[in-house]
């Protein structure tokens, strides 16, 4: 069902970049600091993280990753805290990420089982990417930490940040990740998904949707996809961090890639994500959710190793009676905005093998509305949701917004910036779509019998 | 102290018997009593089919039937939940405190306490808005998928004109004004925005009213009063909240840039209507023969035309295929046309041109259409397409 391994990229071609920093040295022999020359081998790499038995995989334009060493620079601060996953299970694992100063390497997390002492350590891996274009702008420095072994449904304490040299600490605040539950131990559990996208230029928006998100306490929030309008620019990146940093510090996040992410480094590089980070799928309590990159470097992929990908992962979803299969990606199947509206190209991929394994929902951006279809399978319109697949355009995160004309197949739409949260637990899941007021738009619920 | 903590819990008692007889009653079954896996998904399948009041009743049955149980913790969270839905805040507020007391370790606990909040913000600690709280929440609740929730805003203004206290009034002015926004009375929309500015709770909701009526003036075509606002808002909030600013200054810029383009399109249309009309007087003589010049199509429409009619259908058609195809064909026309044509012009030029020559061009040029046509037609079975949609309509 998962993919084997924990792989943050494909070999790709040896991209060697140099940064030069001149040093300040004096020419009065007063100042006899040596020329600093910082030489940055920016063609990532892979190392096994301690404790999770899987590598963290970087992809050229960052550098390999490397074990945190006790080291704290100018501003050793942690800052952009957000969790994701690896390539362990949800129920059991969780990832880390944080930002500080270029020279900062100590890469620790201190954790406890919630509402005790954080009586444990983990240290992690660190790795540099250049926020500019092909090596250019600033080396940002990213610390990743993952913690397996974990109790599933059980809430945890931590701080990120580390020692250093001479003994001083630099660690965050404490904050509190959940695992999520695991379906054989409690398989009436329920969890609560928030699933958003499209948030590109318009970081106010995007801040007041975080905070009205946070108000229904996801476990997992789903991004489907144009986080920045240019992947490559680290100040949109810093926005989306900055409008969001109590949510993501409680809630994992995974991102289906959007066309303005142009499969940028940055995109990679900042965030824990299973697999390649492009296609990948993982159970989260009763939840299936499947992530696919509909905008990859090569195209041709999403008539082939995804669509094989998709096809083998749902199959093996329908044996393990995952309750709840979604599946998200950037571009819509069905969509009645008047900008891009329905992808048909990527319909006649995919659909076939959303209708032939049963997806129960499609969740995808692209198209800065909100929109809900009827249940669809085989182009055939239905009305029950054992009709197909439904289709939900959750593209209104803050991008400026896009016009509507309802199609056939449109249940309700709207222009307006929103969000969605969907509670599932087996037999059951309801789904409510909010503005970023967090006036009800749109509600509905499928149930299923319980086996 | 004991007196008053036994009353409550005498309460309590009595209230979860209450309940399980109510939920009994409600078709919980009593073969399930002892089954609460059974119960809870009796209580779900009530909130599928819609009836709320009974599926809350259940999910407290549930949780009042085994209050240490593992599912006492899902039923309350469910329960509140629906009583949110329901408007019925108190109550709601109850379950999610009892949540959070009597089951600390339950995933539903941070859901509890965000919920808690967002209800106590809402109603006031002392519950003196929870009248007014659940006529808003009526009101936005009616306002779902209405394609004109005029009467949900001017009644929604009138609840906030009454009390303009209400810890949620804010959210209230800016939902009326996004509605007018909504159903493009845009002046209202402007006035709504502008005056939730000043009445605002805190700076950043002060911000966001200041940017948002700032985006209404830029719609409404207001520019430099949409920059004025624009340029009010540097230093309210953080500088992330700046360089929103400066995008939106950028894209204000850009609009004005637009919208002088306009201008200056339709002054050129116009000055070159005029024009046209001059020329035609002056060779005329008359205004009269100029009229009647101009309302004669010239060759060149009569050429035109039909290649504008078939663009114009093509456009309609929004299928790829017969995209694919029109170009071909006018691809493949405007070769014919450059060979036909090159050829009557070498021929008019060293007078040669004879009615038999020009017919065979003709003839030649409209064979190579119809050959492009042909394969066009043919490229992946679009004439089967165009055949089913003749025979069977459009789908």
């Amino acid at each position: 069902m998962r993919a084997p391994s924990f792989f943050r990229g494909p070999g790709v071609s040896t991209l060697s970049l140099l940064l030069l920093a001149a040093a300040c040295g004096g020419d009065d022999g007063v100042d006899d600091a040596p020329d600093a020359r910082v030489v940055v081998v920016a063609d990532g790499g892979r190392l096994e993280l301690p404790g999770c038995g899987y590598d963290l995989v970087t992809r050229a334009g960052a550098e390999a990753p490397a074990a945190g060493v006790d080291a704290l620079g100018a501003d050793p601060a942690p800052r952009q805290i957000h969790l994701g996953y690896g390539d362990a299970p949800p129920a059991t694992s969780i990832a880390i990420v944080w930002r500080t100063d270029e020279d900062t390497t100590a890469t620790t997390v201190r954790w406890g089982v919630a509402g005790g002492p954080l009586d444990q350590e983990t240290d992690g891996l660190t790795y540099r990417y250049y926020s500019g274009l092909a090596g250019t702008g600033d080396l940002i420095r990213l610390h990743e930490v993952h913690l397996c072994g974990l109790q599933p449904d059980t809430a945890y304490d931590y701080q990120v940040g580390g020692v250093g040299v001479d003994g001083t600490e630099a660690f965050s605040t404490t904050a509190t990740f959940r695992t999520a539950p695991a379906l054989a131990a409690s398989p009436d559990a329920e969890v609560t998904i928030g699933y958003v996208g499209d948030g590109r230029g318009g970081y106010d928006v995007w801040t007041e949707i975080a905070s009205r998100m946070q108000t229904f306490a996801p476990d997992l929030l789903v991004y489907t996809g144009d986080v920045v309008t240019i992947g490559q620019s680290q100040d949109e990146w810093d926005e989306f961090f900055a409008g969001a940093p109590e949510l993501l510090r409680q809630v994992p996040v995974v991102l289906a890639h959007g066309n303005h992410e142009v499969n940028a480094i940055h995109y990679y590089a900042q965030f824990a994500m299973p697999s390649d980070e492009e296609n990948f799928a993982f159970d989260f309590g009763p939840l299936h959710q499947v992530i696919l990159n509909d905008s990859p470097v090569d195209s041709a992929t999403m008539a082939g190793s995804t669509r094989d990908f998709l096809d083998d992962d749902l199959a093996a979803a329908v044996t393990a009676d995952a309750p709840w299969k979604v599946v998200t990606h950037h571009r819509s199947l069905y969509s009645s905005s008047t900008n891009h509206g329905s992808d048909t190209t990527l319909r006649a991929l995919w659909a076939p093998v959303y209708d032939e394994h049963g997806v129960d929902l499609v969740v995808s951006g692209h198209d800065h509305i909100f929109e809900r279809t009827y249940p669809i399978r085989g182009e055939v319109i239905g009305t029950e949701p054992a009709d197909g697949t439904i289709y939900i355009v959750s593209g209104g995160a803050g991008a400026d917004l896009y016009g509507i004309e309802p199609q056939e197949f449109s249940a309700f739409s709207e222009s307006t910036h929103s969000f969605t949260v969907m509670e599932m637990r087996r037999g059951m899941l309801s789904s409510a779509s909010y503005r970023a007021d967090g006036s009800p738009l749109d509600s509905f619920t499928i149930t299923k019998p319980a086996p | 102290m004991t007196a008053g903590a036994a009353a409550p819990r005498a309460v309590a008692v009595a209230r979860a018997v209450a309940l399980v007889a109510l939920a009994l009653a409600l078709g919980v079954s009593p073969a399930h009593a002892a089954d609460p896996a059974a119960d809870f998904r009796a209580a779900a399948r009530l909130y599928a089919d819609g009836d709320l009041a009974a599926a809350q009743a259940a999910y407290e049955a549930v949780a009042a039937a085994d209050p240490t149980g593992p599912w006492a913790d899902d039923a309350l969270s469910e329960a509140a939940g629906i009583a949110e839905k329901r408007g019925e805040l108190l109550a709601a507020r109850a379950l999610w405190r009892r949540l959070v007391d009597e089951h600390p370790t339950s995933r539903q606990v941070r859901r509890a306490r965000a919920r808690l909040g967002v209800i106590e913000a809402a109603i006031g600690p002392d519950g003196r808005w929870l009248d007014v709280a659940r006529r808003h929440d009526a009101l936005l609740a009616e306002a779902v998928r209405q394609s004109d929730p005029s009467p949900q805003a001017i009644a929604l203004a009138q609840l906030i004109a009454e009390h303009p206290d209400y810890p949620r009034a804010h959210d209230a002015r800016m939902w009326i004004a996004d509605a007018w926004l909504r159903v493009g009375e845009i002046d209202r929309a402007i006035a709504g925005y502008a005056a939730a500015v000043p009445l605002a709770p805190d700076a950043l909701a002060r911000w966001r009213a200041g940017k948002a009526h700032g985006d209404a003036l830029a719609l409404a075509g207001r520019f430099d009063d949409a920059e004025r606002v624009y340029r009010g808002l540097y230093g309210q909030s953080d500088a992330l909240a700046d360089r929103a600013v400066d995008r939106a200054l950028d894209d204000l810029a850009t609009l004005r840039l637009r919208q002088r383009l306009v201008y200056l399109a339709w002054a050129l249309i116009a000055a070159a209507l005029v024009t046209f009309v001059g020329w035609a007087r002056r060779s005329c003589g008359t205004w009269r023969a100029a009229a009647r010049a101009l309302t004669r199509p010239p060759l060149e429409v009569i050429y035109f035309a039909p290649v504008a009619l078939l663009l114009v259908a093509t456009s309609l058609t929004g299928n790829r295929l017969v995209e694919r195809a029109v170009e071909t064909i006018l691809l493949g026309g405007l070769v014919a046309a450059w060979g036909a044509g090159a050829g009557l012009e070498a021929a008019r030029r060293h007078g040669r041109l004879t009615l038999a020559a020009a017919a065979s061009h003709v003839a030649a040029a409209g064979a190579i259409v119809l050959a492009v046509v042909y394969l066009a037609l043919l490229d992946d079975r679009l004439i089967d397409m165009i055949k089913e949609t003749l025979t069977h309509g459009h789908d």
